[in-house]
């Protein structure tokens, strides 16, 4: 009857089997490994099984690949994106102008249209301040949206750049738009929270995929 | 030896477009089964393939230095979500009646894992996958719970180690660990009366 430190060491064992196969493990554990191996029927059986089921696992689930044109298709993208970097301004630069542009002119009428004094003013006046709110909070939703082309993108941006520069970027945009900023916090490392009015339009967690940040508009 | 994913990269940053076919070479068998295995049929799967491959191509002056297989595997997982959950506000936009989904845009609890990603049916891939314990094994990976087929098929299709797999979505090794150790439990309970036959070699 095996003891509950027996049992503890066996769900030890087991994470190391896995390892081991995966061919992360240490020497000094694969050592302890064997060794245990040799003296526990359960673990080997575990072993036994893993091993059979995840060899077989592959040869069924492999597929050849996908249609010669997808290659083809992808090598002219690769061909494509080496010749105008070459002969033109480099993409990411001018990718990171597009976006300063498009923020620039953005932010400029953004703050053009609350600042003028004008017929449209009476017409801003008019209106209820929750909607005016609420235009400018899906204008900072809209704004961050673009900088990270799509959800996706957004995912991409994060894990590449982390959360920082996105949330630095929604903060200014926030402030810029005369928005409170004090519950727009960053809770974690990966964790960007906007107050509740700009869930629906703002960054999110999203939860249960566990990426860190959605965007949506 | 072979060469490494990073100086192929760097290689073809450099204008060598010879060295991302040696990539997309690379990948090619494990990958397309990996979007295979988590999407619709050959035609999705060709599609997020494709699309994988033009990001990385467009986004790759801002990869920096992580393991390049956890960053494809990433973008490729991302993509087959984004696609399900698009399909599923499709559908319900179609006539479907799904509540949630018209006051939810199709991101937060509707959208979890387990209900955009495609649930199972039969898919033949390749010769074994037309035997008997193929058919099998295939719908018993198909029904585990999303987040461990995820680490199951990276691990099987894509030979992902497991800190390659914590890298790609995320996660810590520990948790990576726990949902391959619960999909191997279930699949050794489906595969049960079949363990004598595993491991014989089924190929024609
Ligand atoms: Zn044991």
């Amino acid at each position: 009857m095996p003891c509950w430190g027996w049992i503890m060491k066996c769900e030890d064992m087991e994470k190391k089997i896995l390892l081991h196969e995966s061919g992360e493990l240490s020497l000094a554990d694969a050592d302890e490994l064997v060794r245990h191996l040799e003296s526990c029927t359960d673990c080997r059986s575990f072993h036994d099984d893993t091993a059979r089921l995840l060899s077989t696992a592959r040869k069924t689930l492999s597929a050849d690949g996908p249609s010669p044109r997808v290659t083809a298709a992808i090598m002219a993208e690769a061909r494509a994106r080496v010749t105008t970097r070459t002969i033109a301004i480099p993409w990411r630069r001018a990718r990171a102008f597009a976006y300063a542009a498009a923020l620039v002119i953005a932010v400029t009428g953004m703050i053009l249209f609350h600042d003028r004094k004008g017929p449209t003013d009476d017409a801003v006046a008019d209106r209820p301040s929750a909607e005016i709110e609420q235009e400018r909070i899906s204008g900072v939703g809209f704004l961050l949206a673009i900088v990270c082309e799509d959800d996706v993108g957004a995912e991409e941006y994060v894990y590449e750049q982390g959360p920082q520069n996105l949330y630095e970027l929604g903060r200014q945009l926030m402030k810029l738009e005369g928005l409170d900023t004090t519950e727009f916090m960053q809770e974690d490392d990966d964790f960007l929270s906007l107050p509740g009015a700009l869930q629906p339009i703002g960054l999110r967690r999203h939860s249960v995929d566990e990426h860190p940040v959605k965007i949506c508009v | 030896m072979e060469e490494e994913d990073k100086d192929l990269l760097a290689r073809y940053r450099q204008g060598d477009v010879d060295a991302l076919a040696v990539l997309v070479e690379r990948y090619r068998r494990p990958l397309f089964s990996f979007i295979l295995r988590m999407t619709e049929g050959k035609e999705d799967a060709d599609e997020i393939f494709q699309e994988v491959w033009v990001r990385v191509i467009r986004k790759i002056d801002s990869y920096r230095n992580k393991s390049f297989i956890s960053w494809l595997f990433r973008i490729a997982h991302n993509l087959v979500i984004d696609r399900a959950r698009r399909r599923k506000k499709f559908i319900s936009l179609d006539g479907g009646m799904s509540q949630s989904s018209s006051e939810d845009s199709g991101i937060g609890r509707d959208s979890t894992l387990s209900n955009v990603l495609p649930s199972a049916s039969p898919r033949p891939s390749s010769v074994i996958e037309a035997t008997e314990l193929g058919e099998k094994i295939s719908r018993a990976v198909d029904e585990l719970p999303a987040e461990q087929k995820t680490v199951f098929v990276m691990r099987t299709t894509g030979e992902l180690r497991f800190r390659e797999i914590a890298e790609s979505q995320g996660l810590s090794i520990n948790t990576v660990l726990a949902r391959m150790h619960y999909a191997l439990s279930k699949l050794r309970i489906v595969l049960q009366e079949d363990y004598a036959m595993l491991g014989v070699d089924h190929e024609m």
